[in-house]
C-alpha cells in the first residue's frame, strides 16, 4: 500500500454525521507492527461551542450530534441539566423518556442486525442484495423501522430529532388512542422480533473470546435504559458523578478520537453484549426465551455475538414498551417547574450503542461554563483496537479480502456510529 | 400501511438547507405545503432521509422526488426524469458527487425495487435542479438565485403534473 492511500482519512466530513473510519495494519514476520483504527468523533466539537449556551437550548442541539440515536443524546442531557439545576421531573416524565430512548433501540438495533451484521454472516453484498436472498426478512427489517420511527414520532413529536423532550418534562404528549394503536403493532412486532432472534441464531461467529472489561448500567429491577449505576465484570461500580474518576481518556497520535480506558486497567467494552451479560436477571419473560433460541451462550466474551444481544434487546425494547404504555397516565401534562440554579449535574444513559455520559456546569443565569460528552463509540474504540490486535494474528493465512472482512467485521459488532460505517472503511494492510 | 392512510400520490423533498443548493429539494416542498393541494397528495421535506423515504413512498400510485443535482448543466437548469429505472440510472451518475444524499436516495429505490410494489411506488418521476457545485458546501446558507428561480419553475411544473393526471 502506498502512503497516498494511509493519508486519506481527513477529518473533512463535518457535515456527515456519520464520519468516517480508516483501519492500517502493518504486520512484519508475522507480529503486528502497526494497527491503527482512526474514527472521526464529532462529540468533541460539541463540547467546545455548547459553552456559553443556555441551559434550554443544550438537549436541542447535542441531538444534532447524531442522526441515529439523537433521543438518547437529548435524554442524557437533559437528565444532566435537571442535575446540574436540581430540577425534578415525575416518575411520568422517567417512563416517557424510556419509552422514547426505547424507540430508538427498537430502530437502531434493527438497522444494526439486518443492514450491517445480516449481509456479514449471510455472505451478501449489502441488503440490497439481501432483499433478492431474504426478502421477507428485509421486509420484517423495514417493519420493524418504521414501528420505531413511528413511536419516536408519537413520543418525541418528530421521527428523527424529537422535539417535544424539555428540562423538567415534555411539551406535548399523545393521546391514548395513538398510544393503543402503537401498543397494538408493538404487540404484533414481537412475531417479527422472535423471527430476528431465529435470522441471528444461524450466524455462525468466529471462535474469538478474550477477558475483556465489559461495562454497562445495571438497572434495579429493569433493564437499565435512563437509570442506574455504571457496572463491569471487574467490579466496576460507580455512580454517572464518580464516572471521570474512574473511566479516563487518553490522546493518541494516530485518531482524533481520544481512548477510554478504565482507572488502573484498560480498554473495555460497552453495548449491548456488556448490557446483556450485566442484566441477565433484569430480562422480562420474553427476552429470557428469547435468550434461549439466539444460539449463544449468554454470558458471553466474543464481540462477535453483538447482533444475538441485539436481537434479544429488540425483544426486550419490544416488551418493555408495551408495558410502559400500560402503565403511563396518557391525560394531561405534567407541570414543569424549572428554578435555574448553578451547578454540576452529571448523567448516564445507555443508547442503543452503550453506555452515554454527558456531564454540564451552568452558572447562576443557567449559562453552560462546561459540557462534557463522551459517547459510546468513543469509550469502545479502545477496545475495537485491543480485540484486532487479538484477531489479527489468527487471520493471517486467510486471503486478504477474507482478513479484510473479517476485520471489518470486528469494527461492525460494535456499530461505530459512523453509520454507513462500515461501508466507508478503508482497511490497508501491508505484510512482509 | 400500518398506522398511515395510504397515500395516493407522494411529492418528497430531498436535501439540505445547510449546504447551500443542496436545500432545493426542501425549498419546493415547503412551497407546496404552504399552497392548496387535493387531498389525496402528501409533501413531505424529507431532508437527509435515506431508507426513511420507502416508507413516505410506500403503497402510492406516484412519488414525485425533487433533489438538487449535478448534471454539469448551467445552475438552474431542471431535468425530469421519469421511471425508477432512469432515476436510478441519473442518480448513479454525476447526482451523486454534488449532493451528500444522492446515494442515499438511489438506495432507497434501488431497494424499494427489489421487494417490488408497495416498497416502491406505482410510477416515479425524479426532478433534479442543478446546483451551483461552489454553492454546495456544508454552512453555505440559502440557494444561488439561479437555482432560487428554478425552484419556483419546479413548483408550477408539479402543479401542471397534479392537473393532467
Amino acid at each position: 500500500m502506498s502512503k497516498d492511500v494511509n493519508r486519506t482519512v481527513k477529518v473533512d466530513y463535518i457535515a456527515r454525521v456519520e464520519g468516517e473510519g480508516a483501519l492500517d495494519i502493518e504486520v512484519k514476520d508475522g507480529e503486528i507492527e502497526r494497527l491503527f483504527l482512526n474514527i472521526f468523533e464529532p462529540p468533541r466539537f460539541f463540547q467546545g461551542f455548547l459553552v456559553g449556551r443556555k441551559y434550554d437550548e443544550v438537549h436541542e442541539i447535542v441531538s444534532r450530534i447524531c442522526g441515529i440515536c439523537p433521543a438518547s443524546h437529548q435524554i442524557t442531557a437533559l437528565t444532566a441539566i435537571e442535575d446540574a439545576m436540581g430540577v425534578k421531573v415525575t416518575e411520568r416524565t422517567v417512563k416517557l423518556r424510556r419509552l422514547l430512548a426505547l424507540a430508538q433501540w427498537i430502530q437502531s438495533h434493527t438497522l444494526h442486525i439486518y443492514m450491517l451484521a445480516a449481509p456479514d454472516f449471510l455472505g451478501v453484498e449489502s441488503v440490497i442484495a439481501l432483499a433478492g436472498t431474504h426478502p421477507d426478512a428485509v421486509k420484517r427489517a423495514l417493519s420493524l423501522k418504521r414501528l420505531g420511527n413511528d413511536l419516536t414520532a408519537a413520543i418525541g413529536g418528530r421521527e428523527v430529532h424529537p422535539v417535544t423532550p424539555v428540562v423538567g418534562g415534555f411539551t406535548a404528549m399523545p393521546g391514548r388512542e395513538t398510544m393503543l394503536a402503537l401498543r397494538e403493532r408493538l404487540v404484533k412486532a414481537m412475531d417479527d422480533a422472535f423471527a430476528t432472534v431465529e435470522l441471528v441464531s444461524i450466524f455462525s461467529a468466529p471462535d474469538f473470546t478474550w477477558d475483556a472489561e465489559h461495562v454497562s448500567m445495571r438497572g434495579e429491577g429493569e433493564y437499565p435504559v435512563n437509570r442506574g449505576k455504571l457496572i463491569s465484570n471487574k467490579g466496576l461500580a460507580v455512580t454517572p458523578k464518580e464516572y471521570r474518576d474512574y473511566i479516563k481518556e487518553k490522546q493518541v497520535a494516530h485518531s482524533n478520537a481520544m481512548h477510554s480506558y478504565v482507572q488502573g486497567r484498560g480498554s473495555f467494552m460497552v453495548g449491548p453484549v456488556p448490557r446483556l451479560n450485566l442484566n441477565l436477571d433484569n430480562l422480562g419473560d420474553p427476552a429470557k426465551r428469547a435468550l434461549k433460541l439466539s444460539g449463544v451462550s449468554f454470558p458471553t466474551q466474543n464481540p462477535f455475538h453483538g447482533a444475538a444481544a441485539r436481537a434479544v434487546e429488540l425483544v426486550q425494547a419490544i416488551d418493555d414498551s408495551v408495558k410502559l404504555i400500560d402503565e403511563i397516565d396518557w391525560s394531561g401534562l405534567d407541570d414543569r417547574t424549572v428554578s435555574v440554579n448553578r451547578g454540576q449535574g452529571y448523567a448516564l444513559t445507555e443508547a442503543p450503542r452503550g453506555t452515554l455520559y454527558h456531564s454540564y456546569r451552568v452558572d447562576r443565569e443557567g449559562v453552560v461554563q462546561f459540557a462534557d460528552i463522551v459517547s459510546p463509540t468513543a469509550q469502545n474504540l479502545n477496545n475495537m483496537e485491543a480485540d484486532l490486535r487479538r484477531l489479527v494474528p489468527g487471520l493471517l493465512n486467510l486471503s486478504e479480502d477474507e482478513m479484510t472482512l473479517k476485520c471489518e467485521m470486528a469494527v461492525r459488532n460494535y456499530d461505530p456510529c459512523i453509520s454507513c460505517s462500515a461501508h466507508f472503511l478503508k482497511v490497508n494492510v501491508r505484510r512482509s | 400501511m400500518e398506522g398511515r392512510p395510504p397515500p395516493g400520490i407522494v411529492v418528497v423533498g430531498t436535501g439540505n438547507e445547510s449546504s447551500g443548493d443542496d436545500g432545493a429539494g426542501l425549498r419546493v416542498a415547503r412551497a407546496l405545503l404552504r399552497e392548496p393541494l387535493p387531498p389525496y397528495v402528501s409533501v413531505y421535506e424529507a431532508g437527509m432521509a435515506g431508507l426513511r423515504l420507502i416508507d413516505l413512498w410506500m403503497g402510492c400510485d406516484l412519488c414525485i422526488v425533487v433533489d438538487a443535482m449535478d448534471a454539469g448543466e448551467p445552475p438552474g437548469t431542471i431535468r425530469e426524469f421519469g421511471g425508477a429505472q432512469a432515476a436510478l440510472e441519473c442518480l448513479g451518475g454525476a447526482g451523486t458527487g454534488v449532493s451528500s444524499h444522492g446515494a442515499r436516495l438511489k438506495e432507497a429505490l434501488e431497494l424499494g425495487a427489489a421487494l417490488g410494489p408497495p416498497y416502491v411506488p406505482g410510477e416515479v418521476r425524479v426532478i433534479g435542479i442543478q446546483a451551483d457545485p461552489e454553492r454546495v458546501r456544508f454552512g453555505t446558507e440559502g440557494l444561488s438565485p439561479e437555482v432560487e428561480a428554478a425552484c419556483e419553475q419546479v413548483v408550477a411544473r408539479i402543479h401542471e403534473l397534479l392537473a393532467n393526471l
